[in-house]
Formats: structure tokens, sequence, C-alpha cells
């Protein structure tokens, strides 16, 4: 019986032994610092155009083979971010519909657009292939489709001062993480009925940031978000360039055929016409009016 | 004045009238109905400096669908009406014919990106600056002001036609056209009034 009073004694007591003590204290603190301790981390999203068009398994069959595609212009086209199971990070659906918006301002400067519409993402079904977009053109009633794709790796590394987040103070004060988002964002832009790549542009832009462990997630979201905005507004200047090479490409190379969409004839880049309005008309009208009454 | 004379016996200026408008008329459908007639119509640079002439002319009487024929042939005759009422049909004929080709290089030669050009409204803008000038009175130069405007309108803004760009410069050099021939022919018919008037004296 009194040996074991002395023995509960020496438990609880001060006569607890240095190293168990010690053994503990590390242990207690590892695992508090193992909470930021994932170190180098990597991760990715990206939806595919390839992977939506041209999904495995499945035989593509052009649609007019042998033959020159013919694209009627001026050209109704939809804008619509390829589905994909992974939204890129820091990008809300608003921010996504914004981005975009940029995007048509772009094609809608161009003279051989009639209209362009953006189109909900939701409508595309995730490797619908060639015959989901037709669903979908012809719902809109459009002609071409520039599908939006990214392509997003995130990583995280410590560096030599993130020893310092044993003290589980360093965590929330030590910058010990590096942060790098890259981004690769791309239009392609397809005549849904020949099923013929036109013109494709990208935008891609890398950057990196450091943090704190505790900090690491939200400044990844908003490196992220940062990262597909500048993305996406580089794409928007390289579609400039896209477009003035396909029409290059297309008068010497003469892979596509350009046709006027109203008369059936020889589409003319270049070029315009010399025209009266509806109000130049009527003011033209009334004028004459007054003219023919008076002597 | 250039062309007076072609018509001053004509009886029925309406008749004439009605003649120009049906030829263009004509012209602009059947390039409307038949796309290959407008690719040998349109004014093309490429084609012209390959010795394709008539297309300074032809390109003027293509237009790029029906509502941009029907517009720019109604302004034709409202202006062909007040022309045929001041009796200058023949001088508004002479000056379209001279004008076209004119108007045609004019912009092949301003605007060196551009590729083609269609439409008769450059060539209606001259037209028009050419009757209100010899109209005169207080409408007509409150018309020609509004003109004016317009053409300063579209130089700094540009001007809008869903499917295809609006060549605003056509207007420009149209509507300078019909005023130096209306300077000129003006200063023409003084300096054929004037002797006249000394031999009356």
């Amino acid at each position: 019986m009194r040996l074991d009073i002395d023995a509960r004694h020496s438990l609880i007591g001060g006569r607890t032994p240095r190293w168990l003590l010690a053994a503990g204290a590390a242990l207690l603190l590892g695992g508090c610092a193992s909470l930021f301790e994932d170190g180098s981390q990597r991760r990715g999203v990206s939806s595919s155009a390839v992977d939506y068009l041209y999904p495995p398994g499945q035989k593509f069959e052009p649609a007019a083979e042998g033959e020159t595609p013919q694209v009627r212009l001026p050209a109704r086209v939809g804008l619509v971010f390829v589905p994909s199971n992974n939204d890129p990070v820091g990008v809300s659906a608003a921010e996504r519909s914004a981005l975009l918006e940029k995007v048509r301002a772009t094609f809608r400067a161009q003279p051989f657009i009639e209209r362009i519409e953006v189109i909900p993402d939701g409508y595309l079904r995730p490797r619908g292939g060639f015959d989901n977009l037709e669903q979908v053109a012809r719902m809109y009633s459009v002609d071409l489709v520039a599908l939006v794709s990214y392509d997003q790796i995130i990583r995280t590394d410590q560096n030599a001062a993130s020893v310092l987040y044993w003290t589980l103070v360093g965590a929330y004060t030590i910058r010990g993480n590096n942060n790098q988002v890259s981004t690769f964002v791309d239009t392609s832009v397809f005549d849904v009925k020949t099923r013929t790549l036109l013109f494709r542009a990208p935008g891609t832009d890398q950057r990196d940031g450091g943090s704190t462990a505790v900090r690491v997630d939200e400044t990844q979201q908003r490196l992220a978000g940062e990262s597909f905005d500048v993305a996406m507004t580089s794409m928007t200047g390289n579609l400039d360039k896209a477009i003035a090479d396909f029409a290059v490409r297309v008068r010497e190379e003469g892979q596509v055929k350009l046709v006027d969409r109203r008369s059936g004839g020889e589409w003319r880049r270049g070029g315009g016409g010399g025209s009266t309005q509806w109000w130049e008309l009527a003011l033209l009208l009334v004028g004459a009016g007054l003219l023919l009454r008076r002597r | 004045m250039v062309g007076t004379g072609l018509v001053a016996g004509w009886r029925r200026p309406a008749v004439a009238a009605s003649l120009i408008l049906l030829v263009v008329a004509l012209a602009s459908a059947s390039a409307l109905r038949w796309p290959g007639l407008a690719d040998v119509m349109v004014l093309d640079r490429g084609c012209v400096a390959g010795g394709q002439w008539w297309r300074l002319w032809s390109g003027h009487l293509l237009h790029l669908d029906s509502t941009h024929a029907l517009l720019n042939l109604a302004a034709l005759a409202v202006i062909l009406v007040l022309a045929a009422r001041q009796r200058m049909l023949g001088e508004v004929a002479a000056a379209a014919l001279l004008g076209m080709p004119l108007l045609s290089l004019g912009l092949l030669w301003l605007d060196p990106a551009l590729d083609w050009y269609a439409g008769l409204s450059g060539l209606l803008h001259g037209l028009l600056v050419i009757v209100l000038a010899r109209r005169g009175g207080a409408v007509a130069w409150l018309l020609l002001g509004l003109l004016a405007l317009k053409l300063l309108h579209e130089w700094r803004f540009g001007s809008h036609w869903e499917g295809w760009a609006v060549i605003t410069l056509a207007h420009r050099l149209g509507a300078a056209g019909g005023t130096l021939w209306a300077v000129v022919g003006g200063w023409l018919a003084r300096q054929a009034r004037q002797p006249m008037a000394r031999q009356g004296v």
C-alpha cells in the first residue's frame, strides 16, 4: 500500500524525470507545428478544350471531310468557359463572367462579328464533344464558339525561415512559405458546323508571394485570382493578333473559305460600305419637302 | 454649267429621274441576287490595280444588303426629285459619272488599309451638296450646315452598321467633291453670264 502511494506521488509531483518532460514538450510542439508542416504542396485545376471536344473513347467525325470548310461571315459567336469539375481558384462565377465580358469586347470590335453571346458554362456537359457544342450553338443561334479553357497550378514551398514554425508563434509571424501560381488560359475559336479550329489565343501569368504558415490558403487564393485576371487580359490582347494572323492565313493558305452570310459570295475583309442611315433619310425627306414647297 | 444642255430640252425630267433611279436599282438588285456579279462589281483594290477599271464606277452601284440598298436608293430618289425640280438632272448625272471614279481613286489613295468598298452614299453626299448649293436659300443652307455637322461627328466618332464597317471617308470625300463642283460650277456660270451682260449693255 505504501509502495503504491509513493509511486503515484513520484509521477504527479515535482520528482518527474527531466528527460520525460522534455520529450513531452517536444511531442506537443511537434504536434502543433505539424499542422503547418505540409511543406511542399502542389495542386492544380484545369479545364481542357481537348478533353471536352474529343473525349477519350469517342470517335471524332469531321462534318465535311475532303472539302474546304466554309465559314459564314459576319459571324454570330458564342463565348463560354469549357466545363470543368474544378473551378479556378480565387475566381468566383461572377468574376469569370466579368472576365468573359472583356473577351467579348475584343470580339465586338471586329467587323466580321455580327453579334456575340456569353453562354453560361452550365449549358456545356463535361466531355460533351461536338454534339453537345452543336446543341448549344443551335440554342443560341451562333456559328462560331470561342471556348475558354484554363490550367492553373498552385504550389507552396517552405524556406529556411520556416524552421521557426516549431516555436508555434513563428507560424503566425514568420513568412516561411513561398507561394507560386502559374496560370494558362486559352481561347480556341471553332466553326461549329465544320468542326474546324479557326484560331486560338493563349494568355499566361506567373506570380509568387510569401506568407506565414497560417495564411497560406488566403495568399494562394489572392495570388490565383490576380493571376487569372492578368492571364485573361494577356489572352485578350493576343486575340487581336490571332484574328489578324487568321485573316492573313486564310488569304495566303486558303484552308478555310470565308463566305458572306448575306450574299453567299466571297467574304471580303478590310473594307466596307458607304451607307445612308435611317435618320439621315428622314431628315433629307423633311428638308426636301420644305424645299419643294418653296418656289 | 456642265451637262445642263443635255437635259435642257427634256420636257419630262421626272421620266429622266426615274430612268436613272431604275438603272441604279436594277444594278443593285442584280448584284444582291447574283453574288458572282457582286464579286465583279465591288471596288477591289487588287482588281483595280490589275486593270479592272470598271470597278471604279460599279462599286458605287453595289450594296451589301437589301436595307443598305433601299436606304441609298431612297436618298437618291429624293436628290433626283430636287435636281429635276431645279432642271439640273443633266448636271447631276454628269457629276455622278465623273465623280464615281474620282471618289474611288480618292478612297484607295487616302486609305491604304481599305481593300474594298461598295455603296452609293459617298456619291450621294456629293450630289446632295451640289443640288443644295445650287438651290440656295435658308432651308438649303440649313441642310448643308446639318450635313457638315454630321460629317464632323462621323469623322470624330465613326458610324456603325451591323455586320460591316461604314467607310465614313467616302462621305467626306463625296461632300468635298460636291463642294468643289458647286464652287467651280458657280464660278464658271458667273464667267458665262458676264460677257452676256456686257453685250446686253
